[in-house]
């Protein structure tokens, strides 16, 4: 488990970019973490993978600090960046080289992922484009089988087929000893796959919960009588939206997108 | 030490050019100095079949001196190889790569060793392929020309272009003036993106001057007069070799601590 405890940040004394986050990140999950630019989602994925240090609290991963960067927790802990420019190699050579210190990293794997993306295993990373470039750090990051995958915009520079070839891939790889955490803003290209629900607004954490609890506890109704009890409205070319207490005793169809805009938009914080 | 040597693999397989970039460097601006600063070298190069039809000029040619400017191609040229140590603080496939920072330290320092020795290797080359021709083309000529002049005794000096590649040989000693060096480069390069060299630069004068300056209350200000050889030894080297030490230990905590 990933454990994050009152965890802060700050560039400049005074500005907290991120303020007392807590959160536990369990194995076998797929956590989506959306907020709006600006709210601090990839320093929150550079502090957990220990790029940046914390200015308070921690990170934690099997006994072991992020602050620490110690090469056990860099082994479980892996970053895909927002853009990916990488070294001027063959893309074999890449996964042969950079994999060779990951004690999980398969080449096979690796290979597999180029071939699913359409790239020529035997080309030079200098001749790919930027969104080929991605392709390949994707398939390289998903191959090193780190324990924590963190993914900042995992889907920028990717054409479409490649988005569904992406979903595919990170279905395919996920596994009950592994936590995928994905920040992003194209929500509609990784929704389908989110287990939990991360949304950060001012720096803090509004939202952390089970997609699954989600849909137990809310719903989302068109139906005017609901009006009155709604938790938040959204107004929709269709006409307006009403974010409601779950009282059927089942599951409910929810909209990532419309949750999201009603935990950031919201006046009032909406209680779980 | 097998970190150590993969990474050191990932730096060199991605810079590659390096492998072609050296020599070609060192060899034009060992051609751009010999035309320059020893311009009577680069004629006996060009100009062998006349000057060896002349006595004067074989003998004028007996006297020229050896291409020391060279040693300030082995000590300049490696820091602009240098700068594809700096690249990588900032990529994150590097950053976050499960080593060790004073393995990673210690792959800064075999990098910087390697790239200087390398270089220093091809000027040493270049050198020795000048001594090699003079001595093919001149040595014999002169030789017969000192007979002809009546000059019996007179010979090669050990300080002429005649041995430009063996006097070379003692650039191997500027190795350790890198090692001093290289440290505060890493820093500067670390911190300054732009003129790290200029600031490393910068910095070790900082450091030596201060040095000079407490150097300069020893003995109240006499301490030349001070005759104990292991302290003259010390105090030669010292003045950097502490700077330096303190600056490889800094660079390790800086790097640590580095935030990307």
């Amino acid at each position: 488990m990933l454990s994050i405890k009152s965890l802060s940040y700050h560039y400049k004394p005074n500005r907290n970019i991120l303020w007392n986050i807590n959160s536990d990140l369990k194995p076998g999950n797929i956590y989506g973490l959306l907020g709006l630019n600006g709210e601090g989602k990839t320093t929150f994925l550079k502090l957990i993978v220990g790029m940046l240090i914390p200015k308070d609290g921690t990170v934690e991963y099997n006994g072991h600090l992020s602050s620490k960067r110690a090469s056990e927790y860099l082994n479980d802990v892996y970053f895909l960046p927002d853009h990916s420019k990488l070294p001027d190699l063959g893309i074999e050579q890449f996964g042969k080289l950079y994999g060779a210190f990951y004690s999980k990293y398969d080449h096979q794997q690796f290979v597999d992922c180029i071939k699913e993306f359409n790239i020529p295993v035997e080309n030079k990373l200098k001749a790919l484009s930027l969104g080929q470039h991605r392709k390949v750090h994707l398939s390289f990051a998903l191959a090193c089988n780190s324990a924590v995958l963190l993914m900042d915009e995992p889907t920028n520079g990717l054409d479409i087929p490649s988005k569904a070839i992406f979903r595919k891939l990170l279905t395919k790889y996920i596994n009950d000893d592994r936590i995928f955490l994905i920040a992003t803003h194209q929500i509609r290209d990784v929704d389908t796959l989110f287990d939990h629900l991360l949304i950060m607004k001012n720096g803090s954490l509004v939202l952390d919960e089970n997609i699954y609890l989600l849909s137990k506890q809310f719903r989302i109704s068109k139906s005017p009588m609901d009006a009155e009890l709604a938790l938040y409205t959204q107004d929709d070319l269709a006409g307006p939206f009403y974010l409601i207490k779950n009282n059927l005793e089942e599951e409910s169809k929810l909209d990532i997108e419309f949750m999201f805009n009603a935990f950031t938009n919201n006046p009032k914080p909406i209680e779980l | 030490m097998k970190n150590i040597i993969q990474y050191l693999k990932c730096v060199f397989a991605s810079n590659k050019y390096l492998l072609f970039a050296i020599p070609l460097i060192a060899f034009v601006l060992f051609g751009v100095g010999l035309y320059f600063l020893s311009s009577p070298v680069f004629d006996g190069i060009i100009n062998s079949s006349s000057i060896i039809k002349s006595d004067e000029a074989l003998i004028s040619t007996s006297r020229l001196r050896d291409i020391n400017w060279t040693v300030a191609l082995v000590i300049v040229l490696p820091f602009f190889y240098l700068t594809i140590i700096p690249i990588n603080f900032k990529k994150s496939y590097d950053f976050i790569l499960p080593i060790k920072t004073s393995q990673k330290l210690i792959t800064y320092c075999f990098i910087g060793l390697i790239i200087y020795l390398y270089n220093l290797l091809v000027v040493l080359g270049l050198n020795y392929i000048v001594e090699l021709f003079y001595k093919q083309t001149y040595w014999n000529a002169i030789m017969e020309a000192f007979d002809r002049k009546g000059h019996l005794y007179l010979t090669i000096e050990k300080d002429s272009i005649f041995y430009s590649g063996k006097n070379a040989l003692q650039y191997f000693i500027t190795v350790g003036i890198f090692l001093m060096f290289f440290p505060f480069y890493l820093v500067a390069s670390l911190y300054f993106k732009k003129y790290s060299f200029l600031i490393s630069l910068a910095l070790i004068l900082t450091f030596m001057i201060f040095g000079t300056y407490l150097g300069s209350k020893i003995w109240t200000g006499n301490s030349n007069l001070i005759s104990n050889q292991t302290y003259i030894f010390l105090y030669k080297w010292l003045i950097i070799f502490i700077p330096a030490v303190l600056c490889y230990i800094g660079f390790y905590f800086f790097l640590k601590e580095k935030e990307v």
